[in-house]
C-alpha cells in the first residue's frame, strides 16, 4: 500500500461524500478497486473510508451541538447515539468493501 | 494470490444489501444512506443548530435591504423600509428558525400529512378534508382581491420563507426532515389560510348540539337543559355588571328524568360513533387547559399610573412552541413586538408603542349541525330544500404518500350550508363560520397601526370573524378595553343553537350576524380592570340571548377577579406572580362543603381522617403541597358517582361539570345524589362520606401514607411537552407545575396543554414589558436555543423583553447575530 494512493483515496472518499454524498463511496472503491488490481483493494478501501468518515464526523464533532445530537439519537434510535456514529462508520466499510471486493472478484476471474 | 469466489459471492451479498437499506426505506425506518451520511444526514444537523453571527441573503422581490439583529433571547428585530420588505424578512426568519414546524402547521391544516409522514397521518388527514377546511380555503383563495394590500403582505411572506427554502443545501435540512427521508416543500399562500383554518378548529369548534342530544337521550329534556345550562349559573362576566362580586343564581335542576324519545331515536340512528365522528376534527380537550386568560388594569389601580396588560392563552403545549417571538420596525409607521404564528404573517399578540393586545378564546356557538334529507342514502347526490332536489357539490379527495402513492380516497358531499357527513344512517350538515372567514389577516395588521384601544377594537371588529376572541387592549392615554370579536350567527325562531336543525328547511339557516353595538364588551369600565377567562361573557340579566352554551367554568375568572380586586396598586411583578397564582376558587368552594358533609357523617373515623387531611390543606396548588391529590381524588370520584346516570359505553359521555355539583350542593335531598347502581338511597351527605373515604383509600393505595413524598403535587401533576413528531427524543416531559384543575395557571388530562405564551406589558413612555413561552425560539432540537425558555417558565419566571426602537438601540452585550437581507440581482 503506497502512502500517497492511499492518501489520495481517502481526499477522494471524502470529497465524494461532501461533494455528491454518500453513493459515492461504492462508486469510487469500485473505481479504485478496478484499477488496483489486487486482492489488498478492498481491505484499502475499507480503511480509507473508514478514516475518511471519521474526518467528516471529526469536522462536525467540533460544534457544541454535537453531544447534544448524541444525546437524541440515542432516545431517537434503539441504541447509544455513540452506536449510531459507529453504525454510520460500518455502513460506510461495508458499502466501500463489498463494492470493492465485487469488482476484485470479477476482474480476477476475466484475468484467470 | 487470487480472491476466492465465496468471498465474491458474500461481498455482492453485503453490497446489495447495504445498497438497499442505504437506498431505500425499510418500514419506518428512512433510508440508512443519506439518514446517516456524514456530510450531508442527521451528522450535518449541528452545523446549523446555531445561527451564524453574521449572516446575509438575498431575497427575491425586496426592494432595499432589511437588516435583522437577533438579540441574546434570539429574538429578530426586523428594520425595514417598508411592509413588503418587513414581511419578506419575518418570513425568512421564521423559515430559519421553524421550517419543519412551518410545513406541518400548513399541511395539517391541508389535510396532507400523508405527503410528509405517510399513510399513518390517513385518518388525520380525511377528518380534515371531511371538515371543509380545505375547500374552504381554496375558495377563499379564488376570492381574494390579489390588488389588496393584505394579499400583497401575504404573497411577500411566502416569498420570503421559499427564498431560505431555496438556498438550503440538503446538508442545511433540518433534522426532523432527515429523520423522515424528506425534503421541505415551498410554501403556498394558500398554506396560510390553511393554518388559519386550524386555529379556528382548535378554538371555535363547538358541538352543544350533541351535548344536548346525548344527555336528553339518558335523562330527558328538562333536566339536560338544566344541566348543560345555557347560561352559567356561577354569574362573573366579562362584561362587567357592577356587582364587585361572582353572583350564583338559584337554579332548579329537576331529577333525572325518562330519555327523551326523539334524542334515543336520532342517537340511535347515528349509531354509536355517530356525534364523536361529527366533531373528530376537534382537538381534544382537557378541561380548560386550553381556555386562556386575560387581564388589565386600568392607571387608577396600577402602581405607576400606567395601564397594565396581561396576556396568557392556553392552547396545546409543542416543541416547538405555536409562538415565535419577534420585533417589526418600519421606520416611522409600524413599531410592533409580540409573537407570531409560523405561517401567519403578523404579529397576533402583542403591543405597540401604543397600543397593547390579548386575546382568550369567546366560545360562542359558530357552529351548527342539519339534518339532511337526501335522494339516495347511500351515495346521495341530491339534498332536499323547501321541497325541491338541490344537487350537491361532490368533491372527490385522494391522499397521497411522499412518492405520489395513493394512499386513500374519499368522495365528499357539501350542502349550501357546508360539508356534509354520513353519520350512522343520517345525512348531518355543517355550517360554521371558520368556513367563511375572510379578512383575519387585514384585523391584525390593522391592529398594529392602531392608535388607540378604540381604534384596535373596532378595526378588529370590521374585520375579523373567526375564531371569535375576547380582544384585551391597554394603551397609553389609560384606557382598558375589551370586545368579544367574531362572527356570531343569528338563529331563526328561538335562536338557540344548541339543537340540530332540519335541514330540509331553509327557514332553518342563519338569518344575520350580530350587530357589533351588542357584541360583550366593555371600555374604561368604573371598576379599574377588566378579565376574561372563557367564561359566559354576558350577564344573563344584563343579556339573556343565546350567545352559546360552551362556557368554561368559572373559577378562573372568579380568582383573577378576586385578586384584582383585592389589590389597588397593581405592579408588573403582580401581574406576573397572578399568572402562576396557585390558589383556586373550586377548591375554596368544594372543600368546605366536602368537610361539613362529613361532619354530619360522625363515628366514620376515615370519614374523619380524610376530612383532616382535607383541613389541612391551604387550597393552593404548590408544587410541594400534599393535599391536592387527594381533593381531586375526591372530586374526580364525586364526579362518578354523582353523575352515574350518564356512564355509559358511549364514546362521548356529557358529564355535567363541577359548576353544575357547585349548584347541586345547595339540594341535599336532590335525586342526583343517588348513585342509582347501589340498593341505597344516597342522600349529599351520605355520597359525600362515601366519595372521601374511598379516595383517601385509594390515594393511600396508590401513593403511600399521606405524610410521604408520593402525595407531593410535583409527583402527581407534570406538563408535557411533545414534539410536533411527538418523538419523546426531542420533546419535555413531566416538568412539575404550580397549578392543577381550573386554577390559572391550569394542568389537568394529560398535561399537553396550558399557558402557551405569558406576556405582561406596561404602557409607560418607553413601554416596558416581560414575557415568556414554554420552549425556544429555535426549531432544532440540537439548538441552545430550542427549549431554553422551559425551565424559567415552569418557575413563573418572565423575561424581560428587549425592545429597541432601532438597530443602534440594542446594547453590543445584548445583540447575538446579524441577518442581511438584500434584494436579489436581476431585479
Amino acid at each position: 500500500m503506497k502512502p500517497l494512493r492511499f492518501l489520495l483515496l481517502i481526499v477522494l472518499l471524502s470529497a465524494g461524500t461532501m461533494f455528491l454524498g454518500w453513493w459515492a463511496v461504492p462508486v469510487i472503491a469500485a473505481v479504485y478497486a478496478l484499477l488496483r488490481r489486487d486482492v489488498t483493494a478492498p481491505r484499502e478501501a475499507l480503511l480509507a473510508v473508514l478514516i475518511a468518515w471519521l474526518l467528516l464526523l471529526a469536522r462536525v464533532s467540533q460544534f457544541s451541538a454535537f453531544a447534544t445530537l448524541l444525546d437524541r439519537l440515542g432516545k431517537v434510535f434503539p441504541m447509544p447515539g455513540m452506536g449510531v456514529f459507529i453504525l454510520t462508520l460500518v455502513l460506510g466499510m461495508a458499502l466501500a468493501w463489498s463494492a470493492a471486493r465485487v469488482v476484485t472478484g470479477i476482474t480476477a476471474t476475466k484475468q484467470g | 494470490m487470487r480472491p476466492s469466489s465465496l468471498g465474491t459471492a458474500a461481498a455482492v451479498v453485503v453490497l446489495a444489501a447495504t445498497t438497499f437499506v442505504a437506498a431505500r426505506p425499510v418500514g419506518p425506518v428512512p433510508a440508512l444512506g443519506p439518514l446517516l451520511d456524514p456530510a450531508h444526514g442527521i451528522w450535518g444537523a449541528v452545523t446549523t443548530a446555531e445561527l451564524p453571527t453574521q449572516a446575509s441573503a438575498s431575497v427575491s422581490g425586496m426592494s432595499s435591504t432589511t437588516r435583522v439583529i437577533y438579540d441574546d433571547r434570539s429574538v429578530p428585530h426586523i428594520f425595514a423600509s417598508n411592509a413588503n420588505d418587513a414581511y419578506r424578512a419575518l418570513g425568512y426568519v421564521v423559515a430559519r428558525d421553524r421550517l419543519f414546524q412551518l410545513e406541518v402547521q400548513g399541511r395539517a391544516g391541508a389535510g396532507t400529512l400523508t405527503e410528509l409522514v405517510g399513510a399513518r397521518a390517513l385518518p388525520v388527514d380525511r377528518a380534515t378534508r371531511a371538515s371543509g377546511m380545505p375547500r374552504s380555503a381554496e375558495q377563499r383563495l379564488a376570492k381574494v382581491d390579489t390588488s389588496r394590500a393584505a394579499w400583497k403582505l401575504m404573497q411577500s411572506y411566502v416569498d420570503g420563507v421559499n427564498a431560505y427554502v431555496g438556498e438550503l443545501s440538503p446538508a442545511q435540512y433540518p433534522i426532523e426532515y432527515k429523520l423522515l427521508g424528506r425534503a421541505p416543500s415551498l410554501m403556498r399562500i394558500v398554506d396560510i389560510l390553511h393554518l388559519l383554518n386550524r386555529m379556528g378548529s382548535t378554538l371555535a369548534t363547538t358541538s352543544d348540539e350533541l351535548t344536548h342530544l346525548e344527555a336528553s337521550a339518558r335523562v330527558g329534556r328538562a333536566a339536560a337543559d338544566a344541566l348543560f345550562p345555557v347560561h352559567a349559573p356561577i354569574v362573573e362576566p366579562i362584561q362587567p355588571n357592577g356587582e364587585g362580586m361572582p353572583r350564583f343564581d338559584s337554579v332548579i335542576i329537576p331529577g333525572p328524568g325518562a330519555p327523551d324519545t326523539k334524542a334515543v331515536t336520532m342517537l340511535g340512528a347515528m349509531g354509536r360513533q355517530g356525534p364523536s365522528s361529527l366533531v373528530a376534527f376537534a382537538p381534544t380537550r382537557s378541561d380548560d387547559a386550553i381556555g386562556s386568560n386575560n387581564w388589565a388594569v386600568g392607571p387608577s389601580r396600577s402602581a405607576s399610573g400606567k395601564a397594565l396588560l396581561a396576556g396568557d392563552p392556553h392552547l396545546e403545549l409543542t416543541l416547538p412552541s405555536i409562538w415565535y417571538e419577534v420585533h417589526i420596525v418600519i421606520a416611522d409607521s409600524l413599531d410592533v413586538y409580540g409573537v407570531t404564528i409560523p405561517g401567519a404573517p403578523g404579529v397576533v399578540i402583542g403591543f405597540t408603542k401604543a397600543v397593547a393586545w390579548t386575546f382568550t378564546n369567546t366560545g360562542g356557538d359558530v357552529m351548527d349541525f342539519y339534518v339532511e334529507t337526501v335522494d339516495n342514502a347511500s351515495a346521495p347526490t341530491k339534498y332536499v330544500l323547501d321541497g325541491t332536489p338541490k344537487p350537491l357539490e361532490i368533491r372527490m379527495e385522494q391522499y397521497k404518500d411522499a412518492s405520489g402513492k395513493v394512499v386513500g380516497v374519499d368522495t365528499l358531499r357539501f350542502t349550501h350550508r357546508g360539508p356534509m357527513k354520513k353519520v350512522g344512517t343520517q345525512w348531518i350538515s355543517t355550517r360554521w363560520t371558520v368556513l367563511e372567514s375572510m379578512r383575519v389577516l387585514e384585523g391584525f395588521e390593522a391592529a398594529a397601526r392602531a392608535k388607540t384601544s378604540d381604534e384596535m377594537l373596532d378595526g378588529m371588529a370590521k374585520m375579523y370573524e373567526s375564531p371569535a376572541q375576547n380582544m384585551l387592549t391597554a394603551d397609553t392615554s389609560g384606557t382598558i378595553a375589551i370586545r368579544s370579536t367574531g362572527r356570531y350567527p343569528i338563529r331563526p325562531g328561538d335562536t338557540r343553537g344548541d339543537w340540530l336543525r332540519d335541514g330540509s328547511l331553509s327557514s332553518s339557516d342563519w338569518v344575520g350576524n350580530w350587530p357589533v353595538s351588542d357584541y360583550p364588551q366593555a371600555f374604561r369600565p368604573a371598576q379599574g380592570f377588566l378579565a376574561s377567562a372563557n367564561q359566559e361573557p354576558f350577564d344573563p340579566k344584563v343579556q339573556p340571548k343565546y350567545f352559546g352554551a360552551d362556557w368554561e367554568r368559572p373559577w378562573r375568572a372568579m380568582r383573577i377577579n378576586s385578586l384584582l380586586r383585592a389589590d389597588s396598586a397593581v405592579t408588573p411583578d403582580a401581574m406576573r406572580r397572578y399568572q402562576s397564582d396557585p390558589g383556586s376558587a373550586r377548591a375554596d368552594l368544594f372543600v368546605p362543603a366536602l368537610v361539613a358533609a362529613a361532619t354530619k357523617s360522625a363515628g366514620d373515623a376515615k370519614v374523619a381522617r380524610a376530612a383532616s387531611l382535607l383541613l389541612e390543606w391551604d387550597r393552593r396548588y404548590t408544587t410541594d403541597n400534599k393535599r391536592a391529590v387527594l381533593f381531586e381524588e375526591m372530586m374526580r370520584q364525586l364526579s362518578l358517582k354523582l353523575w352515574d346516570e350518564f356512564q355509559t359505553d358511549s364514546t362521548r359521555n356529557p358529564i355535567p361539570n363541577d359548576m353544575m355539583t357547585a349548584v347541586l350542593l345547595r339540594d341535599s335531598t336532590s335525586a342526583w345524589w343517588d348513585d342509582r347502581r347501589t340498593p341505597a338511597v344516597e342522600s349529599r351527605d351520605a355520597l359525600i362520606a362515601q366519595v372521601m373515604a374511598s379516595a383517601l383509600d385509594s390515594v393511600t393505595a396508590s401513593r403511600g401514607d399521606p405524610a410521604l413524598d408520593g402525595w407531593r403535587w410535583d409527583k402527581v401533576r407534570h406538563a408535557n411537552i411533545l414534539h410536533l413528531t411527538q418523538l419523546p427524543a426531542f420533546s419535555r416531559l413531566e416538568i412539575p407545575v404550580q397549578g392543577g384543575n381550573a386554577t390559572l395557571w391550569p394542568s389537568t388530562g394529560n398535561g399537553r396543554h396550558g399557558p402557551s405564551w405569558r406576556m405582561v406589558v406596561e404602557m409607560s413612555t418607553p413601554r416596558r414589558a416581560w414575557a415568556i413561552y414554554p420552549g425556544g425560539q429555535s426549531g432544532n432540537p440540537l439548538s441552545t436555543h430550542y427549549d431554553d425558555r422551559i425551565d424559567k417558565w415552569s418557575h413563573g419566571v418572565l423575561d424581560t423583553l428587549r425592545i429597541p426602537g432601532s438597530e443602534t438601540d440594542l446594547p453590543s452585550a445584548q445583540k447575538r447575530a446579524t441577518l442581511v437581507l438584500s434584494p436579489a440581482r436581476g431585479r
